[in-house]
């Protein structure tokens, strides 16, 4: 297939700005009913088996993201303020034959204030998409985010990674 | 320091009860360094401490690092099989010798001037001996530091720095019962750590989340959306909800002082008025009846097993590190007066399928670690309380919630406990009793 990259990065580009400014509806709206959101723990681990930050199915995605858009998630009250980079993206087309499968660089400043208390905090990884066309839209059916230093102890995260 | 620290503090003071104010405890208590140094020397260094479970080193060779207050140690199982516990530390110029947070290895080596350690804890190699002279270290004088004393329990393993002192069952004491009947819910009789372990750190005092675990009270604003999130996912089918927590103006759930600093929250009687609706193995309805079938046969009782599932919603505070809640296994890690990390291991229930192992994983996981729907808003109320301590233009914190209706009641092993209702603050007030007949005890002692 030819892969048309222009969207596809423009599909990363949009997510990352959704994710950073909160936007939970738009950011919903850009999964297919396959979804599946998976933030895995250890680099070689099986969701099934081993503990993950998280591992959502597309339920599990809209009951997160119900939880994530009331204001009394105290962890994110007020919300952080984010700004990410979204970089060395490569596409493949997916084995299936139906859409791609992209691998990508995420860097994340997140920065929180609590009265006085001010916290700036740098998050860093790498994402797994698989993305599909439905009635002419891309959609994800899948993510993987593996933070860095998912393996140890993380601050709280409370944003969309 | 060349000695431990002398008792300069007076914890009388800082933790009173009296009939005019009840019970009392003094904020500097979260934001005294002198207070966190002897903390780690008189619970952390001198008591038992929760290290980790038999089942995170189950084969010879197998280690994972760990702290033991603030000292990095190693937990291994040596070439022998024995379990061990040593600080990571070279005997040379002092030195981690072990790096990797986990894995097998029959030597520890250290990378700086290469003297090698078996895991067995002995000096097996040192790099050039002959240049020692006459001055060689004697065998058996430079092995690892090992802790003097370890205890198991059904798995898990605590250790204590000190040669001598209170025996570890004694220690245990009333949390051991507690302990049976959470692992008694594996029917394989035994549950597992070996799905890993993942981190959640805040900016605040160790002892909040030693308070928290078994205070109900904060669970109708803190979690209110986590409650909601759980609610409006609760199968329609009949499933009781797990999120109704009764009549909050007369719980059937208590709090339980156990003595020695061991606390519970007793969802037994909550769990129990549900009825066939709760099987409360971590996950919920058909599931779950695989397990009650699977205990009954080893019980010979289905009646035990139900009993069982009943109590498996509860919260176990094991003094000072080490707690369990639902499908978890968590510990406190103390790093810095201001600073804490809390670890949970999900704890999958041996001879159950993989099918409901996984539930448990993906339940433990919604509610906990970094990105759950619980824990990141309690490390945030963790560290607005670590804020509230800066003022001292009022030091007190009051402690007298179901103060008034304490009792001593029959738990439901038949044993006498000081129980209140679940929204009080009985089980803190044993803590902090605990804490202050440790701290009080000088260190020369």
């Amino acid at each position: 297939m030819d892969i048309p990259r222009t969207e596809i990065e423009a599909f990363l580009y949009r997510e990352a700005r959704f994710m950073d400014q909160h936007k939970f509806v738009e950011w919903e709206a850009m999964w297919s009913d396959k979804g599946v959101y998976w933030m895995p723990c250890a680099a070689d681990s099986d969701p099934m088996t081993d503990v993950s930050i998280l591992y959502a199915d597309r339920a599990g995605i809209s009951t997160r993201l119900g939880r994530m858009k009331s204001r009394n998630m105290y962890v994110q009250d007020p919300r952080s303020i984010m700004s990410r980079i979204i970089g060395n993206i490569e596409i493949y087309p997916a084995e299936s034959g139906d859409g791609v499968v992209t691998y990508s660089a995420f860097n994340i400043t997140e920065f929180k204030r609590r009265g006085h208390v001010t916290k700036q905090i740098t998050w860093a990884g790498h994402s797994e998409h698989h993305l599909r066309q439905v009635d002419g839209e891309w959609l994800m059916d899948y993510k993987m985010a593996k933070l860095i230093n998912s393996d140890g102890e993380l601050p709280a995260v409370g944003f969309l990674v | 320091m060349l000695t431990p620290t002398k008792n300069y503090v007076d914890y009388e003071a800082l933790i009173q009860e009296d009939p005019e104010y009840g019970f009392r405890i003094n904020h500097h208590l979260y934001k005294d360094e002198e207070i966190f140094q002897q903390e780690m020397e008189r619970i952390f260094y001198k008591g038992w401490v929760y290290i980790g479970h038999e089942t995170e080193i189950p084969n010879d060779n197998d280690f994972v690092v760990r702290v033991m207050g603030q000292r990095p140690v190693i937990l291994a199982r040596g070439s022998d099989g024995e379990i061990r516990v040593f600080e990571n530390k070279c005997r040379h110029r002092g030195n981690t010798v072990c790096q990797e947070q986990r894995g097998n290895s029959k030597f520890f080596r250290c990378a700086y001037h290469g003297w090698m350690f078996s895991n067995e804890g002995k000096l097996a190699e040192i790099t050039h001996p002959n240049n020692y002279g006459d001055r060689l270290p004697a065998e058996g004088t430079m092995n690892l530091l090992e802790a003097p004393r370890l205890g198991t329990h059904r798995g898990f393993i605590f250790a204590s720095l000190a040669p001598e002192g209170q025996p570890f069952m004694e220690y245990l004491g009333r949390a051991a019962d507690y302990i049976d009947r959470y692992c008694d819910l594996a029917p394989g009789g035994e549950i597992s750590l070996a799905a890993g372990r993942h981190g959640i750190s805040y900016d605040g005092n160790w002892k909040m989340q030693l308070e928290n675990l078994t205070d109900a009270y904060h669970a109708e604003y803190t979690h209110a959306t986590a409650l909601a999130a759980f609610a409006a996912n609760s199968s329609p089918d009949g499933d009781a909800d797990f999120t109704d927590r009764g009549d909050l103006e007369n719980p059937l759930s208590t709090q339980r002082d156990l003595g020695g600093g061991h606390a519970v929250l007793d969802g037994f009687a909550l769990n129990r008025s549900m009825g066939d609706k709760l099987r409360f193995t971590g996950s919920t309805g058909t599931l779950s009846e695989e397990i009650v079938d699977k205990i009954a046969e080893r019980e010979g009782s289905r009646e035990k097993a139900i009993w069982l599932t009943h109590g498996g919603g509860s919260h176990i505070t094991v003094f000072p590190n080490l707690m369990i809640l639902w499908d978890a296994v968590r510990t406190i890690q103390p790093v810095s007066l201001h600073k804490a990390v809390i670890y949970y291991h999900p704890a999958q229930l041996k001879g159950a399928s993989q099918e409901i192992n996984t539930a448990r994983i993906m339940s433990h996981q919604t509610g906990f670690g970094p990105a759950g729907f619980l824990a990141p808003d309690d490390m945030e109320m963790f560290e607005r309380t670590q804020q509230g301590t800066i003022s001292d233009t009022d030091p007190w914190v009051y402690l007298n919630r179901g103060l008034s209706e304490q009792r001593i009641e029959q738990d439901d092993f038949g044993v006498d406990a000081i129980t209140s209702q679940n929204l009080g603050e009985t089980t803190q007030r044993g803590i902090w009793r605990h804490y202050k007949k440790l701290m009080s005890t000088s260190a020369d002692e």
